[in-house]
């Protein structure tokens, strides 16, 4: 999967940028606030037409402009198809091959990328629901059928809570026959969403530990989910339903459900510690990167094709030896684009295909 | 480019009859603004003695149906002709959620007993509880000689929960409780089917 080129108009600081792609590494170089970061975020909203840096989309169009366009061609083997994205403040249009797309979420797949950028310490250091979304994100990359069931489960969530705020006001015996249904209900949907984040655990942890080491040359490291080690739904919900019972109380008293997926967390451990809560800055960015590896490469053998990897602003945190061994772990033969302030920055050795120049929101290529 | 002339005032004629009947028609569900216009003047066009049928057939609406007071049904006879169990095999009880339901079940003609209209399925953040959907109601319809009851709720999240409530509640009563199955429908194509939808199938297949 490679996009051969793309076309940037009005996104962010750029104003028309069109540019010849293959196979390799690119590196688009420049000063601090030249638009390198704005041509990764233009690249990742033609793939998932959602931006990493902010919610709201028109902060995208250029300043003073009405509408931001993309194109990007994309060759898979011997075939070619085109991606547009028109967005305008309050409506986005996306093609393929010149055809409207009726839902958004159908664009997922056509062209797979995968950002290594400066917000991933956020899955590591920020809040637990900061890493439940990335399994879910890595989740819906290969089970269309997630993302709906997700939506099942906030329902039932939302149900079941409506309950235990009646009963925390006034506890009666038809209230409690009522939360039996909304538990029963509510336990079918956690347990399915369980199991799949639990697989996707399963999955990730031996990548992500292998790549964890071979970056840091330390260890062990591991992954778990706290809402189970097996991902058989038998044992999910009988366990989930026993927890239940026992805090019964404690969940009328505040009127919420206190257990669930929605409280589950993704915990990466190193040497026994917890790595979200004792880890160094440093050991965290590893995690990050051993992560995103992890991601590409699951994306690889789920595919059968590499996806677009993008490593913006994550090479110059790191030292020589670090940097080294970061090179060493990143599979080169895939498309790659790789945003620095210099050629020297990346450091030696590596082989690449071209070099792009940055500046005031400008690209030349060089 | 055509030139308006200038001077002319373009705002259309009001006519306050048209645009009553076009705000009463807006009010249904799935009828706009634009709809219900097209409609008034497809009413202006027909005759008089048509307009006046229709104004016949909506005055008898609003007042010769009524509500069964034993299934909760639209009727024009309180009991229905069903719950007086015309024809009908009084032992076994089908519990749906809205009366078009009732009419769905009829089509087939594969049903011979009787219904009960919940008017509603358990929905918390909705507001509907067991109260709003008449379990009492229902209880007490399972007084008579009832030798089974077809829970038919649709297979949503809350038909689901109100079917499994209402297995709850009815099993203590030693009545037999059966839940409409799911799954394909028939003379589709399975490539058709949504993801939920085959899964269920194929976690529900049966033996032949």
């Amino acid at each position: 999967m490679i996009l051969t080129s793309f076309l940037v108009r009005n996104f962010r600081n750029i104003q028309e940028a069109n540019l010849a792609l293959s196979r390799g590494i690119h590196l688009f170089s420049g000063a601090n606030a030249q638009g390198k970061t704005a041509l990764v975020e233009a690249i990742l909203f033609l793939a998932t037409s959602t931006s990493h840096r902010t919610r709201r989309e028109e902060e995208l169009i250029r300043w003073g402009e009405e509408v931001a366009f993309l194109r990007g061609v994309i060759q898979h083997g011997e075939e070619s198809e085109s991606i547009e994205c028109g967005l305008e403040k309050r409506k986005k249009i996306i093609k393929i091959d010149k055809r409207t797309l009726p839902r958004v979420g159908d664009l997922y797949g056509h062209l797979r990328t995968v950002l290594f950028a400066p917000e991933d310490l956020q899955i590591i250091a920020g809040s637990p629901q900061e890493r439940r979304r990335f399994l879910d994100m890595a989740i819906a990359q290969i089970d269309s059928a997630y993302i709906p069931l997700l939506q099942q489960f906030r329902r039932a969530l939302n149900q079941r809570n409506r309950i235990l705020k009646r009963l925390q006001l006034t506890k009666n015996a038809e209230g409690m026959r009522e939360l039996g249904i909304w538990d029963h209900t509510f336990l079918d949907y956690s347990t399915q969403v369980t199991r799949r984040r639990c697989e996707m655990t399963q999955v990730l942890a031996p990548l992500v530990r292998s790549f964890y080491e071979s970056l840091a040359e330390e260890g062990p490291f591991s992954m778990k989910y706290s809402g189970g080690d097996e991902a058989d739904e038998f044992i999910i919900r009988e366990r989930l339903q026993n927890r239940l019972e026992r805090i019964r109380q404690s969940e009328i008293e505040r009127g919420a459900s206190l257990l669930g997926p929605h409280r589950d967390d993704l915990q990466f451990i190193l040497a026994d510690k917890n790595v979200s809560v004792f880890a160094s800055q440093g050991q965290r960015r590893t995690t990050a990167l051993a992560l995103r590896l992890a991601e590409a490469k699951l994306s690889f053998e789920k595919t059968g094709a590499r996806p677009l990897l993008l490593i913006d602003d994550v090479i110059y945190e790191m030292d020589n030896t670090r940097r080294g061994r970061f090179w060493e772990q990143v599979d080169q033969s895939g498309p790659l684009i790789v945003t620095a302030t210099s050629r020297e920055q990346l450091g030696p050795g590596l082989q690449l295909t071209s070099i792009f120049q940055v500046h005031n929101g400008e690209i030349h290529s060089s | 480019m055509k030139q308006q002339p200038a001077g002319r005032d373009f705002r259309p004629l009001s006519i306050p009859a048209v645009e009553a009947v076009s705000r009463q028609l807006a009010k249904l569900p799935g009828i706009g603004p634009r709809m219900a216009q097209r409609l008034t003047y497809a009413l202006l066009k027909r005759e008089k003695k048509e307009i006046e049928q229709l104004i016949h057939a909506l005055h008898s609406l609003a007042n010769d149906v009524l509500r069964c007071a034993v299934c909760g049904n639209y009727a024009q006879t309180d009991p229905c002709p069903v719950c007086k169990g015309e024809g009908r095999n009084t032992k076994i009880l089908c519990v749906v959620e809205q009366p078009q339901d009732v009419q769905a079940i009829e089509r087939t003609g594969h049903y011979n007993g009787l219904y009960h209209i919940l008017g509603a399925a358990l929905s918390p953040i909705d507001g509907v509880g067991p109260e709003e959907i008449g379990v009492t109601k229902l209880l007490q319809r399972l007084n008579d000689p009832i030798e089974e009851v077809i829970l038919a709720t649709n297979p949503t999240m809350e038909g689901d929960a109100t079917a499994l409530y209402l297995q709850e509640v009815i099993k203590p009563l030693h009545i037999k409780v059966t839940r409409i199955a799911r799954g394909l429908p028939s003379g589709s194509d399975l490539e058709y089917a949504d993801e939920v939808t085959l899964a269920l199938a194929f976690s529900s297949r049966a033996e032949m």
